[in-house]
């Protein structure tokens, strides 16, 4: 009996040693194996009042709590050459890869490559994830000039200068200018003048726009709201000269201990951004070119609780597109410059510029808060200006956690009456999660 | 234009010629015979400079003035850390929030992290504080251990140590140099840090609370008994709530310093003590913090005449 106590206790024993054994010899085989996981999530309620009542009376609304977007991230080194990063996006309609790369940190020659689908290095904010920038909604006037954070496919190297001074140069080709947002509008065309908003002097009937006083501002109005693009389609990549590419110059200078500045100049081209589904041959260009400057305050005493960052960014849109026309032309077919062409539908070259700018100010190691405006030519032509000025205040509750409240006063000139939008916001990250140096 | 697979061939030649780059060597050395050191913090590129001597052409991230874990991340960073040889940090996660990010950009392998040239001090010192639970509800916690061991002046030696290793690991001939070098820096801070010993033995036994969970290394070189940190956790702004649980502690425990360094607020610290009865003292965190403390053993000087005029002036 004795005898089978001691077996039992000895037996325990062992079996107790064995997982921690085990856990030091195997569990670091698969571990180190794994690679780093990081979950964020972006819950946002807004309010607007984008919507009209019957009797046209403006309407503050809601769609309640929106989880704009849960972002799942798995990266590790892939061998001793580089790594690859994988962010997956889920939302309330579904999945999308949002990024999937390799990167090769360091080639000869100062060299960086990066291939695959992720956030091409184009201008200050279309480089961040949303939930990475300091205010809660997108700047307007990257949905408007490159539908979004520019997230296209494609490759993308850069040079770091050999010299004391900072200085990269980038370089990308990539499948077309496509950009990508989660964000709502409820200024943009399709949400602002939808049937709880129709355009001034124009209302619905039967699902269908009518603006008995203008039927060009209809046409034109049902051409914003079924599709500003409509007889067109991405253009297809039969060669080289069908890719869009990107050219980026950025440095940095630093004033003192406290102050710096980071300069960037950007432009991305595509020949064959568009391609028209009416006529054979005709094909639409785009260039987004712009600048873009950040001034830093950080003062080395109580860096973690003060500091400032404030700048502005510049884009230049320079875009062709098919525009519908009263008069008839005998042959719409032929491709002819605009000026020159009376048909129907023609090519018509449009450029358009603005800029975003903003400041942020951190008070302590919890509270921040800053404002921004942004003016920029948008589609609808010199009468469609946009103008948005906005506040935000974010809470961080820790490093992880964060809560923000934000305003913004969208001015669409005499093209519109303006929108106000409050958004709440809440993002958390669990896990693994980082942008590199990102800034 | 020719394509293959339907890829045009530019584009091919660019996907298949990137995998042979990665193949040469990468990173820009420094000039023939010196060895090009990128330290993180002001302590270390003190100890690079005194142990490497002509041998080495050290040069320093942070000013020293900066929190150990938030150092701003400047580009101008980048173009030091390509030509780096050898990049020199504290470890244990101290410079996590900004170092292995810039060195994984500077288009240099041999110091990214966890490479041939990423130099941790850390080995050889008993390491302090390393957390029972690993759980962010802990806080930001360092899974390894507290990595504010740059402040004990027990440190010192074992961080040379490391110093010298990594010097003489990548510039072999230059072992003679940097084991000289390394016995002339010991000459100088082993006596002197027997004399911090003795002078501060008035610290022995007091109590004291710090902002932030910074101090255990100095605390146990002098011997004081850390009470608890104005931070609830590590990196989780003081509340309300928890300052008073704090002051009535201190009240019962008899705590005299409250301990706080220049890259944190001063004035809640200087706030709490004076509720608690205690004297505000601010020490520096690293070498550079302040202007007379401009090197790894001046720093411990400075933090000593600190503590023991707070003492002096504690009621």
């Amino acid at each position: 009996m004795t005898f089978r106590i001691l077996l039992v206790i000895i037996s325990l024993a062992l079996a107790a040693g064995v997982p921690a054994r085990a856990e030091k010899e195997t569990a670091p085989l698969g571990a180190w194996q794994n690679p780093d996981i990081g979950l964020v999530y972006d819950l946002k309620m807004d309010w607007h009042n984008a919507d009209r009542d019957a009797d046209g009376s403006r309407r503050w609304t809601t769609r309640g709590f929106d989880l704009a977007t849960a972002e799942l991230s798995v990266g590790a080194e892939a061998d001793p050459f580089g790594r690859i990063d994988f962010n997956a996006m889920f939302f309330e309609e579904g999945a999308e890869i949002h990024e999937l790369f390799f990167t090769m940190p360091a080639l000869p020659l100062g060299l960086k490559a990066q291939g695959g689908q992720f956030l091409a290095s184009f201008g200050r904010w279309s480089r961040f994830h949303a939930h990475a920038m300091p205010f809660a909604s997108e700047p307007r006037i990257l949905g408007e000039y490159l539908g979004g954070h520019l997230l296209p496919q494609g490759l993308e190297l850069s040079w770091l200068a050999p010299t004391d001074h900072y200085l990269e140069v980038r370089g990308g080709m990539f499948n077309g200018i496509e950009g990508h947002s989660h964000d709502s509008d409820p200024a943009g065309p399709g949400d602002a003048f939808g049937p709880g908003n129709p355009p001034p002097g124009c209302h619905y009937h039967d699902g269908e726009l009518h603006c008995p006083d203008d039927p060009g501002a209809e046409e034109y109005y049902r051409s914003l709201l079924d599709d500003p693009e409509a007889p067109v389609a991405p253009g297809p990549n039969r060669g080289l000269e069908d890719l869009a590419w990107l050219g980026r110059v950025q440095s940095s200078l630093e004033m003192g201990d406290a102050w710096s500045v980071d300069l960037g100049a950007s432009v991305i081209h595509q020949d064959n951004h568009r391609s028209s589904l009416r006529f054979e041959g005709w094909d639409y260009a785009k260039t987004v070119a712009g600048f873009d400057v950040t001034f830093f305050w950080s003062p080395p005493e109580q860096n973690l609780y003060r500091g400032l960052d404030f700048g502005v960014e510049y884009l230049r849109n320079r875009e062709q597109f098919e525009v519908q026309h009263e008069e008839e032309h005998e042959d719409p077919a032929v491709a002819v410059p605009a000026a020159e062409h009376e048909g129907e539908w023609l090519r018509e070259t449009l450029t358009r510029d603005g800029f975003f700018t903003w400041a942020r100010y951190r008070a302590s190691r919890r509270w921040e808060f800053g404002s921004y405006l942004e003016s920029f030519a948008a589609r609808t032509g010199p009468d469609g200006d946009r103008t948005r000025i906005g506040g935000f205040l974010t809470f961080n509750v820790s490093h992880y956690q964060k809560l923000r409240l934000e305003y913004a006063h969208d001015d669409r000139g005499d093209f519109a009456e303006g929108v106000d939008q409050v958004i709440l916001q809440f993002d958390g990250l669990i896990g693994y999660h980082t942008h590199g140096r990102q800034r | 234009m020719r394509k293959l697979f339907g890829i045009p061939f530019p584009s091919l030649a660019a996907l298949l010629l990137l995998p042979a780059l990665s193949a040469l060597p990468a990173g820009g050395p420094a000039l023939a015979g010196e060895v090009n050191v990128v330290a993180s913090v002001p302590d270390l590129g003190d100890m690079a400079s005194r142990i490497g001597g002509d041998r080495v052409k050290v040069t320093v991230l942070a000013s020293g003035r900066e929190d150990l874990h938030g150092v701003p991340v400047r580009p101008s960073f980048i173009p030091k850390l390509h030509k780096a040889d050898l990049l020199l940090s504290l470890g244990l996660d101290a410079e996590h929030a900004w170092l292995p990010a810039l060195a994984a950009d500077a288009r240099n392998n041999r110091i990214r992290e966890g490479r041939e040239g990423w130099i941790e001090v850390y080995p050889g010192i008993g390491i302090l504080g390393a957390p029972q639970v690993i759980s962010r509800a802990e806080g930001e916690q360092h899974p390894q251990g507290n990595p504010h061991f740059n402040i004990g002046p027990q440190c010192g030696r074992i961080m040379a140590g490391n110093v010298a290793r990594a010097l003489a690991g990548f510039d072999p001939d230059g072992a003679g140099a940097y084991e000289a070098g390394l016995a002339a820096y010991l000459a100088e801070i082993e006596p002197a840090v027997e004399r911090l010993r003795a002078e501060g033995a008035p610290l022995q036994g007091v109590k004291v609370i710090s902002y932030h969970a910074d101090i255990p290394y100095l605390a146990e070189f002098y011997g004081m008994e850390v009470v608890g940190t104005l931070e609830p956790k590590p990196g989780i702004e003081p509340s309300a709530g928890h300052l008073a649980e704090l002051a009535a502690v201190a009240a019962t425990r008899g705590v005299r310093l409250v301990i706080h360094n220049q890259a944190q607020p001063s004035k809640l610290p200087g706030q709490f003590a004076e509720r608690i009865g205690a004297a505000d003292v601010m020490i520096g965190n690293m070498a550079g913090a302040l202007e007379e403390a401009d090197t790894w053993l001046a720093l411990q000087r400075y933090n000593l005449r600190a503590l023991l005029a707070g003492l002096e002036s504690a009621p």
